[in-house]
């Protein structure tokens, strides 16, 4: 045992004193979960929303006002629809709102008009967006609706009752919507990086692991894991040796995320026991496939270069780069033929739900699943890497 | 001296295409990856959802209302294609549904809300949203809003009326009745945008990029190779000029770099029907790309002091600039400011330029801005990359 330890802190030493593996380890996770986590987070205030005012009216000019003091976007004014529509295309404006010609002559009649609203529906900023614009929209056009219902029954001009409508919509209130989320308060007062930190856990501990375990091809080279063999400890000391050192870089990675994620971010973690087991499982998963990758590659570059697109590929198939909700079904099951997948769904569980170890229990076993092939594997390629 | 660069470089390239980790960086990685965010994202665009609808108030104006919403009648701000609306019999139960995933959202108008209308302050109306089914919620909120502006138009014409001749309208039941008939005058009317929005054609160019840095670096870094492992001494000891040696690595480096992304162009266009827009302009930009990528890894590979430190620096370098250049998210993903710091990168003027052509429909005129950044970054990184490597070589 002693021996496994001496190798494994040696291993461990050599690996600490690359800088660049420092910079992936520590610095790029905590940077993704930064950029991704405000991409997600709640990006309410001044989403940029182009107007365009066809119309030319003072009715229009009343709307471009009321939009612009609307708190949660921030008005810019274009004269080209055509420009504007480009503008969302290319995302440089959340959504563009057109007010056509001869909208205030509809209004002043009575008749129904309508507001174009060029969005993108599933762009992170259209709900709030739809729901500011809707708002202004309404709320002038009630007032001409309501003058034009009563100048109707009176025999009057609607344009007489404007000001009457005007009047009466300050002194009311309107019905408010209020929006609540199921899962319970957990949900409301979740971090908005609970579900980037998982996912970067998880990409990382994967992404690294690879890296980290292609370089086992170079210690072959030079001829490293060799002199081990010299020494009077047995193939499976070092074996075990070198796969512990993997393994504890792994869960030094993991756990600075953990921790990073929780003092940081705010993000909990959930049921520990829970946590920590979907945490070890997977590390175990990566190390032994790092392993495999490390002792069948012929060098550490040619490794690297494909592990980490592969790698890259993985994470996506399973769930860390955007939630599995949101892709068609058979790329959900596609997703699930890579253990990212099911480590999210055990993440989600936790965190998200706040589940027990039970709400993960599925996670775990299937994770121990592809563990045991993994290191079954990785034992198998390194014992012929290292005697051949 | 030509001859000399072009051997250099067919040398180079005839290694690169035998080298198996090569082709995966350069060609099949980036066309996978883009292939599976295409899949991913194919059918983002088809809306199906499913809105619980609660009656808890049991009056005349909620249960027209939910009556004329479950009967599916499209009233205007009633949802839409693929939106179907179920009836359900309390708050508590609409909830679970959500919750359990069987319905995507729930309406609930309160009990009391009628009764709530005609004096002082209204009671809200309630959705229930799932933030795992962000476009369930948006729905549901959208028809309640719709619902609550019908309200409030109804309101306002009853005060209206009021205000304007109390005596001809003394009969005020009658009168809200008839105000129930009353809608906004202006509503808002969608067009959607998502089937514009073309996940191929944005993350084609997308993780192109991305591993370009790692690609065309390979040419600069295959010069401190050679000098560490001696070929370089070899090779300089022939009569071949420096220039000429130089030359030979950056074009090795800019054809394969130009034939990674013109694969990409090729594959998104062929296998995906990805539009990436105006060719003269796409090519223009893919050339200024592949320049400026090139001119970043020359500089980086000759700041470093071995081919094991330049790939390090260059992979931190190709993950800061991809993260800060917006490469890893959709555009319009980033938040303001870093939407602006996007614009500090060499591939984020790059992603701008290829959304303004693919989805803005764009041409060369509008490309100028990002090909002059991309120019001018490629000439300052290029030449004081290539001076020091040549004073490393020399």
């Amino acid at each position: 045992m002693r021996a496994v330890l001496a190798i494994s802190a040696n291993e461990l030493r050599r690996v600490l004193r690359d800088r660049t593996a420092a910079f992936f380890v520590a610095v790029l996770p905590v940077v993704i979960i930064v950029v991704i986590g405000s991409t997600f987070g709640t990006g309410g205030s001044d989403l940029p929303v182009g107007v365009v005012d066809l119309d030319g009216t003072a009715r229009s000019r009343e709307l471009a006002e009321a939009l612009d003091s609307s708190t949660a976007i921030d008005v810019s004014t274009y004269t080209d629809e055509g420009d504007l529509a480009a503008d969302v295309r290319t995302r440089r404006v959340e959504a563009g709102v057109v007010l056509p010609a001869g909208y205030a002559e509809a209004l002043d009649a009575g008749e129904p008009t309508a507001v174009r609203l060029l969005s993108d529906p599933t762009a992170s900023g259209a709900v709030p967006v739809r729901s500011a614009v809707a708002g202004a929209v309404a709320a002038q056009g009630r007032v001409h609706a309501a003058a034009a219902f009563v100048a109707g029954r009176l025999g009057l001009d609607a344009a007489e009752l404007v000001e009457v409508a005007e009047r009466e919509a300050d002194a009311l209130a309107p019905v408010a919507v209020d929006v609540e989320q199921v899962g319970d308060d957990r949900r409301a007062d979740l971090s908005p990086f609970s579900y980037t930190a998982p996912s970067n856990l998880v990409l990382f501990l994967f992404v690294n692991s690879i890296a980290v375990g292609a370089v086992l091809a170079t210690d072959r080279a030079s001829g490293i894991t060799r002199r081990l063999l010299a020494t009077p400890h047995p193939v499976s000391t070092i074996v075990a040796g070198v796969g512990l050192a993997k393994l504890t870089f792994a869960l030094v990675q993991a756990g600075l995320i953990l921790g990073v994620g929780a003092l940081l971010f705010d993000v909990d973690w959930g049921d520990p026991a829970g946590a920590v087991l979907l945490t070890v499982t997977f590390a175990v998963v990566s190390t032994g496939v790092g392993l495999v990758v490390g002792s069948t590659a012929r060098s550490t570059e040619g490794a690297q270069s494909v592990g980490v697109p592969v790698a890259i590929g993985m994470a996506m198939l399973g769930g860390c780069m955007w939630p599995l909700d949101v892709v068609p079904d058979p790329m959900r099951i596609a997703g699930h033929l890579v253990p990212h997948a099911w480590a999210m769904d055990g993440w989600r569980d936790l965190v998200l739900d706040g589940g027990g170890l039970g709400a993960v229990a599925t996670e775990l076993a299937v994770l121990a699943g592809f563990a045991a092939v993994a290191l079954a594997a990785a034992v198998w390629r390194l014992r012929l890497a290292l005697t051949a | 001296m030509l001859r000399g660069a072009a051997l250099v470089a067919g040398l180079d390239l005839r290694r690169r295409v035998g080298d198996r980790s090569f082709l995966v960086t350069a060609v099949v990685g980036p066309v996978a990856l883009a292939l599976i965010i295409s899949a991913a994202f194919s059918s983002i665009a088809g809306i199906d959802a499913t809105i619980a609808v609660v009656d808890a108030d049991r009056s005349g104006i909620s249960s027209g209302f939910v009556g004329r919403i479950t009967a599916g009648e499209s009233g205007g701000d009633e949802g839409g294609d693929g939106v179907t609306f179920e009836g359900r019999a309390s708050a508590e139960e609409a909830a679970r549904a959500v919750d359990d995933g069987d319905v995507d959202a729930a309406i609930v108008v309160p009990a009391g809300f009628e009764a709530s209308l005609s004096g002082g302050e209204a009671i809200a109306l309630r959705v229930i949203a799932d933030a795992e089914r962000p476009i369930g919620g948006a729905i549901a909120t959208a028809v309640a809003e719709g619902f609550a502006d019908r309200v409030d138009a109804a309101a306002l014409s009853v005060r209206t009326a009021l205000a304007a001749d109390e005596e001809a309208f003394d009969d005020v039941a009658h009168l809200t009745l008839a105000a129930q008939e009353v809608r906004s005058a202006a509503a808002v009317e969608d067009s959607g945008f998502s089937a514009d929005f073309d996940a191929a054609a944005y993350f084609g160019p997308s993780m192109a990029i991305l591993f370009l840095f790692l690609t065309v670096g390979a040419g600069a870094r295959s010069l401190l190779a050679e000098q560490r492992e001696g070929t370089l001494a070899r090779l300089r000891s022939s009569p071949l000029p420096l220039a000429a040696l130089l030359l030979g690595k950056a074009g090795a480096a800019l054809v394969t770099g130009l034939v990674s992304l013109l694969v990409m162009w090729a594959v998104t266009q062929l296998v995906l029907g990805a539009d990436w827009g105006d060719p003269v302009a796409v090519l223009a930009l893919v050339v200024a790309t592949v320049l400026a990528i090139a001119g970043i890894g020359a500089l980086v590979t000759g700041l470093a002091r071995t081919d094991a430190q330049a790939e390090g620096w260059t992979s931190v370098v190709t993950f800061t600039l991809a993260l800060l250049g917006g490469n890893f998210v959709s555009p319009g993903a980033l938040p303001g400011a870093l939407r602006r710091l996007s614009l500090l990168t060499p591939n984020g003027w790059a992603l701008r330029g290829f959304t303004e052509l693919s989805a803005g429909h764009g041409g060369l005129a509008d490309v100028v801005p990002a090909l002059a950044v991309l120019l001018a970054t490629a000439a300052v990184t290029g030449t004081a990359g290539v001076a020091l490597l040549a004073r490393r070589v020399a």
